[in-house]
């Protein structure tokens, strides 16, 4: 049971194209892509976060955007 | 003289008649001769004898006419030049065919007949088919003809058996066969003659399939030749149906933490860098197929390539790099662009690419020209 989800198989070989519902595996990766996806989001989020910080805080020491820029990149 | 004589039986007087019977002797005999003459009187002018009967002297005078010809009627093609007699007189017209004159014949049926030459202006009609004639419109076979520039109209050669063969001369003028090659082979001459050969590795590329993903939720290209050195994967115009969602490569449908990646990426007017060891696809942070990309137009929608060297070796881990941009249509750093070079740390060689939904319900659309293209490098 795919659960309606589908996925396009393409045999590079015969030309014949499939598609099918995904399958219990198929749905259980989906499940746990889901974390890992929302995993690295928070880790890349949390770096800007922690960018747009210290920007925020090299500026209230006065620094310029070019010279704040110059730093962080 | 035999007495009485030998045909007639006169009976005349004899050598001791007394000379006193004499008269009456001859008067016996010469009636007798008489009697025997009479059947010669009579007749008229002209006339001949006939007998009418076997008996001796049995004669009678008819008229001279038996055999004459009275009259002659000539036939078609005779005219009577003399119709009666001593000697009647024909002679034949044009329309009667000589031995040796130009005549024309019409409608005649000749069995058999030995024709020494023939000097033909109009359409000479011959048998439909025989050994020794060929018709225009029959099937023969002819043996040991030489054609002089012949214009031949969809020929037939027994030579060529399977389709896609080809001939080619043997230089003596007679034909030989060449059967059709495999798949991708080309034509090359081996040992001066032609024949099919696979083409040594040029490093050009061939389009192994199009993909062109409507509403797709993944799709992946399976059963992927090892034949290649390296595999090119291109496309463009993809775009997600929602700003939530987010599509990433893998290989083999591998999705143990094999892929490690390092990437650079410019987003907005900033550089930064992202380290992805051992991840379970290729970039989960930046997916590869692009994340939140709902806004339409190339300038926007994701396009990219990715190269997988030496994909087929089974020896040692897969080198891919490659670069992908797109516009995040849900966060604050909209335009990105990164470039990426990855490690697939498995031996097995790779045979197929999953393009695979990692997170939200979106579904994956190319804009209208846009496609995804698999490639290999020979």
């Amino acid at each position: 049971m795919g659960y309606g989800v589908m996925k396009t198989i393409i045999n590079c070989e015969t030309g014949e194209v499939i598609e099918r519902e995904l399958t219990a595996a198929e749905i259980k990766q989906q499940a746990a892509d889901e974390k890992e996806y929302a995993k690295a989001q928070k880790v890349e989020a949390d770096k800007l976060a922690a960018k747009q910080s210290a920007e925020a805080k090299l500026a209230a020491l006065g620094l310029t955007e070019e010279e704040v820029a110059s730093i962080l990149g | 003289m035999a007495n009485p004589t030998t045909n007639f039986g006169w009976v005349m007087p004899t050598s001791t008649s007394l000379v006193t019977n004499l008269p009456a002797d001859f008067n016996t005999f010469g009636q007798a001769v008489d009697t025997s003459m009479a059947y010669l009187l009579g007749g008229t002018t002209g006339q001949i004898l006939s007998k009418t009967s076997g008996t001796n002297m049995a004669f009678t005078w008819i008229n001279n006419d038996q055999g004459d010809l009275t009259a002659i009627t000539g036939g078609t093609g005779i005219t009577v030049t003399s119709g009666t007699g001593p000697i009647p007189s024909v002679a034949i017209d044009a329309t009667v065919a000589t031995l040796t004159g130009s005549q024309t014949l019409t409608n005649k049926t000749l069995t058999t007949p030995i024709i020494s030459s023939i000097s033909n202006t109009g359409t000479l009609t011959l048998p439909t088919s025989t050994d020794t004639l060929v018709g225009r419109a029959t099937t023969d076979t002819l043996t040991n003809k030489t054609l002089t520039s012949p214009a031949l109209t969809t020929p037939t050669i027994s030579t060529l058996t399977t389709n896609g063969d080809l001939i080619y001369g043997t230089g003596s003028g007679a034909l030989s066969r060449l059967g059709i090659g495999s798949t991708a082979q080309v034509l090359t001459v081996a040992s001066g003659v032609p024949s099919w050969a696979t083409p040594a590795a040029g490093g050009g590329l061939t389009l192994i399939s199009t993909v062109v993903p409507s509403a797709s939720t993944g799709f992946s290209f399976s059963s992927i030749s090892s034949s290649y050195k390296h595999l090119l994967l291109t496309w463009d115009g993809i775009l997600h149906s929602n700003n939530s969602t987010a599509f990433d490569v893998r290989l083999n449908a591998n999705s143990g933490a094999n892929y490690n990646s390092m990437v650079y990426y410019g987003s907005n007017t900033s550089l930064a860098q992202a380290n992805a060891g051992g991840a379970t696809s290729y970039n989960p942070t930046v997916p590869v197929f692009g994340k939140n990309v709902a806004n339409a137009g190339f300038n926007n929608t994701n396009s990219g390539y990715l190269w997988l060297y030496d994909y087929a070796n089974t020896s040692y881990a897969k080198q891919c790099s490659g670069a992908w941009m797109f516009y995040d249509s849900s966060g604050a750093a909209h335009t990105q662009i990164w470039n990426s070079q990855m490690t697939f740390d498995i031996l097995t060689a790779i045979s197929s690419i999953d393009i695979t939904r990692l997170s939200g319900t979106g579904t994956m659309t190319i804009t209208t020209n846009g496609s995804v293209k698999l490639w290999g490098m020979a």
